[in-house]
């Protein structure tokens, strides 16, 4: 915008004074013109008086008084702090009054509206104005009571403090109540008639356009109004609460408006925060809301903690999962004998196609079902259970299941305690509207006021034939939660310890009435399904205290205290607004848990149109607001450079000059050699990682991370630089051969030091003895013993040619093996025995030479179950490392005794097998069996 | 004293790194000259077998050649090759203007005219002619095996000579010829003098001058500051591109003047440039010598 770029202003003018300076430049450059090139040279006689005229001091060239100019003018404008399009002059005289929406829709975009409310504040502050914070979001006060925050009058410095600590709220805004407080007239004195009043707002809002206009107009009424916003397709996404269709999850999620692409991803994760699944919801044209259909395996679901919408971060973009989404697995058995057992005829029939889109239903034994979780069990006419049954089955009533039964002959034939209403004892059930009756079929009469079916509408359709009849007592009809058009029941429920019991007075199938058929029958089953666990069905609403909190900006807490448990209707609803007193969260014991959601609530949310009347409206950080100073400080070190070059080139420093070209050449050769063959040379093949010589004590996580990622060798530092230096070079050498030949692909090896626990990261540990062991602290050999204990191994090098600790006789190798043994304690020491995993862990050798060879190698005899029969140990004398040594061009470092390079390919190939099997462990001994398992299977394949 | 003598200890370690090179750059210039270049072709005393003649009476017995005598009637008498041996005195100028080179891939001045000094003195040694050193003590060489003495006390001659532009008057054996290697940028008066004084004394002999192309051609441009090499005033020139053809104007009088002093008084110039390669100064040199002794 070419008009914006005139909108120039400085942080600090009085810096411009500075342009005084440039004459002054002016004249020195004038007077000190650049230094000649200096040039020594010997027939300097026949150069006497020839360029005489010449001599004198000549003027600077008129590019360089220019370039010298411009390099100083830049300093002092960058110094000045330009800022290009500092859209900010407030309007009026009085105070900046700041309406902020700190809402869940704010923290959407908090930055970009921190970084506008700062830019408002500079201007204040360079207007000299003071400042006063209005926060639209009403928060508790101590007392309870809902308050606003309205800060004093404060200066930009103190303003910019408070709005470091303002964090957007999990819930709306309450403008209406705002603006009454504002009106307040020791308020209205303090603000005046004539303050730069700005709203930052969230774009969002519920109730009438009336009540919004009322806002604007309030704040008119203190100055003029500017409105900041971001645009309108930018605004906050609500994910509304999902709902249950089936086995599938439908994700809603409330756009800011109709039009725009929309793309919004929900991703479903576990309380722990796994990942379970995401779906692509659609907006169709015109529509506010999207819809997206998750999909995933029953198990998988019901693990479903809470859904967000990707990449967005504020309250309203989750939407945490209670029980009300969980599905309830249901157990149905029946009574009926084989002829049940066909469809439209089974008195299961019709449960199942009631229940199963909304539960799971499960069928089988009875003994399995009961094992399994069940908050549900379906009987259909099974007369009294056998006694351990039905005391089981009791005590699982008792403990909050709920039973459902459906009556029967069977039924109707025993007696039951197992049952709401006492049955009138082995009579037989009434019939109605049969041949033998005179009555008509009796049609459904109420719902009682206190049940699961109250709400439910009766249809005229259903015509009950027979049913069983209840014991007349004053608890049936307390209990009786249907009845038919005579008052008999139909329904019966009763509480029993946690659970319900609930008896259809009729059977499951269409035999004694038609209310399987209809769509009631689905209703009143889902109405007691939901009994379970958790909703309470009569009278006792309960206090849920807060257990998971959502934070403003989305995050999941653990409940901060301060926080009230939250009431809960009987039947399950929560009239409560997510709220300062309720923050959206979860809310509940470890039985039942109530999730209270803005999506549940706010479904109604408008983005705000432009207002009617007069009003400034801008885009969030839209001001385009640039500081120029660094850009200015920039290009006037690169003119500087550029002049020094020059100044250089004129003082003739013939090398720079003469091998820039090939300089250039040489550096893109360089890279490009780099670049095209990364694997010409060792260094680059083991990418150099911040660890690199490996002495550190540092164990921070990064530490440990960064160990980590890669197999790393690593070799334990003695105090000979010497060693250390030959062991370092020798594992670069293992570690390369290893990346050439498998799929290991080791790091940089690492030394580490016994003192601290850092060898607990590396796989395989080398250790060239030195015979300075002795001098070990406990706690190194501490370490040492935890880190073979935990599974690590350790190639111990006497490097001696078996002169020392694996016949017993050397110095080094004897008092280190006497440390060994007296500290660690290892088990028997063989030497390699035929058919070792180390003979074939991936070359077959049967021989492990190192710098010598022709000596035994010692590992632990194979202890069955122990560290899986991996030897923690192993001990020799080759001096491995100097046959691995590889200098940085890859040529080897150290002549082998007595076979030379056969010798060291045989070394390698050692070291191969050595690192496959601290990494692999036994599993290619595993393998050598196979010949004889499949010999085996064969022989007695044939033999049978 | 610790100290003077670990520097004096660097200094000869210095020395004696450039002198192995020095010797074999020379001998390897030395030899590729040596090709085609021929003998004196006369008989004289030698230790060459030149050709047989007639006995004379004037001929000592002991000259007879009994084994060719006994072929046929005549008797004859073998003659060797006439082989002179010269004196050669060669001066090489340590002067600190010496040590400049305009470029790197170009050895200063003083490193050429040593080279060239010291494989002269190979060709005269192996061609018998003794060899002295100008300015080093008065002893005279000969044979090859007097070379690695002879290349020390070139490299080692600024010490002695105190890095004057000109050879100190000496007393030389009559009929010797002295071979000045320079660059000749000082004055001409002084070496007028000192040629004069030499040639009154009898002896003849041969400039040679050593110049740096830069020397020659002032390849430099724009303004600059010239700084001389012994302490001279600096020379500032505005654009040195403008003055270039007056300079060449001046050196080539100067070289001019240098060419008609030597005609003067007999002796040779020869103008080597230091971007040139050695051989060619060399066989130069050789030749115009060698005419000087035929």
């Amino acid at each position: 915008m070419i008009s914006a770029i005139g909108a120039l202003t400085f942080a600090a003018p009085w810096a411009l004074m500075g342009f005084l300076v440039i004459p002054a430049i002016w004249w020195l450059v004038r007077v000190y013109p650049p230094e000649p090139s200096k040039i020594t040279f010997p027939a300097i006689r026949f150069l006497v008086g020839l360029g005489g005229d010449e001599a004198s001091p000549s003027t600077a060239p008129w590019w360089l008084l220019l370039l010298r100019c411009f390099i100083g003018a830049l300093i002092v404008l960058s110094v000045a702090g330009p800022i290009i399009n500092s859209s900010t002059r407030l309007d009026g005289t009085g105070p900046l009054l700041l309406i902020v929406d700190d809402t869940w829709a704010a923290a959407e975009s908090w930055g970009l509206r921190k970084q506008t409310m700062v830019e408002l504040i500079d201007a204040a502050g360079r207007e000299g104005r003071s400042i006063l914070l209005a926060f639209t979001a009403p928060t508790l006060s101590a007392t309870g009571d809902r308050e606003f925050e309205i800060s004093q009058v404060l200066s930009p410095k103190e303003a910019l403090e408070d709005l470091e600590l303002a964090v957007p709220k999990p819930w709306r805004a309450d403008r209406t109540k705002l603006a009454e407080v504002l009106e307040e007239p020791e308020m209205r004195a303090v603000i005046g008639d004539n303050a730069a009043v700005i709203w930052i707002s969230d774009g969002l809002y519920i109730g009438s356009p009336e009540s919004l206009n009322d806002f604007a107009n309030d704040l008119r009424g203190f100055g003029s109004l500017s409105i900041y916003s971001e645009d309108l397709s930018d605004r906050a996404p609500l994910l509304l609460e999902p709902l249950l269709a089936g086995d599938d999850l439908i994700v809603r999620a409330l756009g800011p408006d109709v039009a725009g692409a929309r793309e919004i991803w929900v991703r479903a994760s576990a309380e722990e925060g796994q990942l379970l699944g995401r779906v692509l919801l659609e907006f169709k044209p015109g529509e506010r809301v999207g819809t997206g259909v998750l999909t995933l395996p029953q198990e998988i679901r019901q693990e479903i903690f809470r859904l967000e919408i990707e990449g967005r971060a504020s309250a309203g973009s989750i939407v945490l999962l209670d029980e009300r989404w969980k599905r309830r697995s249901i157990g149905v058995v029946s009574g009926g004998g084989f002829e049940s057992r066909q469809p439209l005829l089974s008195d299961l029939y019709f449960v199942e196609r009631a229940l199963s889109p909304y539960n799971e239903i499960r069928s089988g034994d009875f003994d399995a079902l009961m094992d399994g979780e069940l908050s549900v069990l379906v009987l259909t006419d099974s007369g009294r259970l056998p006694e351990p049954r039905r005391s089981e089955v009791e005590s699982w009533v008792e403990e909050g299941g709920i039973l459902i039964r459906f009556a029967g002959p069977r039924l109707a034939a025993a007696e039951d305690v197992l049952a709401p209403v006492p049955l009138r004892g082995g009579a037989e059930a009434r019939s109605m509207g049969g041949a033998m009756s005179w009555e008509q079929p009796m049609g459904l009469g109420s719902m009682s006021e206190n049940s699961p079916f109250v709400h439910l509408e009766i249809s005229d359709d259903i015509a009950v034939n027979r049913q069983v009849l209840a014991e007349p007592s004053s608890e049936v009809i307390d209990r009786t939660w249907a009845r038919l058009s005579d008052g008999t029941p139909l329904v019966t429920g009763a509480q029993r310890g946690l659970g319900w019991i609930v008896l259809f007075h009729v059977t499951a199938n269409t035999d004694w009435s038609n209310l399987p058929l209809s769509g009631l029958f689905v209703d009143m089953l889902q109405g007691v399904v939901k009994l379970g666990k958790g909703t309470t069905a009569t009278g006792a609403a309960v206090m849920l205290s807060p257990l998971k909190l959502v934070d403003g900006f989305g995050l999941v807490k653990d409940n901060d205290l301060g926080v009230a448990p939250l009431p809960v209707e009987a039947d399950g609803t929560v009239r409560n607004m997510p709220g300062p007193s309720h923050p959206p969260g979860l809310y509940g014991g470890s039985s039942y848990r109530h999730a209270l959601n803005l999506g549940d609530h706010f479904e109604e949310y408008r983005p705000i149109d432009p207002l009617s009347g007069k009003s400034r409206e801008a885009l969030l950080g839209g001001s385009g607001q640039t500081k120029l100073r660094h850009w200015l400080l920039a290009v006037a070190i690169l003119l500087f450079v550029i002049d020094t070059l020059y100044a250089w080139r004129l003082r003739s420093f013939p090398g720079l000059f003469r091998w820039q070209g090939g300089g250039i050449a040489l550096c893109v050769l360089i890279c490009a050699s780099v670049l095209l063959f990364p694997a010409s040379s060792i260094g680059q093949v083991l990418e150099l990682t911040p660890i690199q010589s490996g002495v550190t004590y540092v164990q921070s996580d990064e530490f440990i991370v960064e160990s980590t990622r890669d197999v790393r060798l690593a070799y334990i530092l003695t105090d000979d630089p010497e060693i250390d230096v030959v062991s370092r070079a020798g594992l670069i050498g293992l570690s390369w051969t290893l990346r050439q030949r498998t799929a290991i692909e080791p790091s940089l090896p690492v030394g580490v030091r016994l003192d601290d626990n850092s060898i607990l990261l590396y796989p395989l540990v080398y250790w060239p003895v030195t015979g300075k062991e002795v001098s070990f602290t406990n706690k190194a050999w501490e370490n040492l013993d935890n880190y073979l204990k935990v599974g690590g191994m350790v190639l111990l090098d006497t490097r001696d040619h078996g002169n020392g600790a694996s016949s017993g006789e050397g110095v080094s190798g004897k008092s280190l093996l006497r440390q060994l043994l007296q500290n660690l304690n290892p088990p028997a020491l063989v030497p390699v025995p035929d058919g070792h995993a180390l003979r074939q862990a991936f070359y077959l050798i049967s021989s492990f030479p190192g710098r010598w060879d022709g000596d035994d190698v010692w590992v632990e005899s194979y202890e069955g179950d122990v560290n899986d029969g991996v030897s923690s140990l192993i001990i020799g004398g080759h001096d491995w490392a100097r046959a691995w040594a590889l200098s940085p061009s890859g040529n080897p470092l150290f002549p082998l005794v007595p076979g030379g390079e056969p010798q060291r390919e045989m070394a390698f190939r050692f070291g191969v097998n050595l690192v496959m099997y601290a990494l692999t462990g036994n599993y290619k001994a595993d393998q050598v069996h196979i010949p004889s398992i499949l010999g085996r299977l064969q022989r007695d394949g044939t033999g049978r | 004293m610790v100290e003077i003598g670990q520097r004096l200890q660097q200094k000869s370690e210095a020395l004696a790194r450039k002198f192995p090179p020095l010797l074999v750059a020379a001998y390897r210039v030395a030899d590729s000259v040596m090709m085609g270049l021929h003998g004196r072709r006369r008989p004289g005393s030698g230790e060459t077998f030149w050709q047989f003649r007639r006995y004379e009476p004037s001929d000592s017995a002991s000259l007879i050649d009994w084994r060719q005598s006994a072929k046929s009637e005549p008797i004859y008498v073998r003659e060797q090759e006439w082989e002179t041996s010269q004196s050669i005195w060669i001066w090489c100028d340590h002067s600190r203007s010496m040590e400049f080179s305009s470029r790197a891939d170009i050895e200063t001045k003083q490193d050429r005219a040593r080279l060239l000094a010291l494989s002269f003195a190979v060709l005269l040694l192996r061609g018998g002619e003794r060899v002295g050193l100008l300015g080093a003590d008065a002893t005279m060489l000969k044979g090859l095996g007097a070379l690695p003495r002879m290349a020390q006390m070139l490299v080692s001659g600024l010490v002695d000579d105190e890095r004057k532009g000109l050879p100190e008057p000496r007393v030389l054996p009559r009929g010797s010829q002295v071979v000045l290697i320079s660059d000749f940028i000082e004055p001409i008066e002084p070496l007028e003098n000192r040629i004069k004084w030499y040639s009154s004394r009898g002896q003849r002999g041969l400039l040679l001058q050593v110049l740096d192309p830069a020397e020659v051609r002032l390849p430099y441009n724009g303004r600059a500051r010239f700084k001389g090499l012994e302490g001279e005033d600096d020379t500032v020139i505005g654009h040195v591109e403008n003055v270039r053809v007056d300079y060449e104007t001046r050196v080539s009088r100067h070289v001019d003047n240098l060419m008609g002093l030597a005609h003067r008084f007999g002796w040779s110039f020869v103008q080597h440039k230091s971007d040139s390669p050695p051989e060619r100064a060399l066989s130069e040199l050789y030749l115009s010598l060698s005419q000087e002794v035929e």
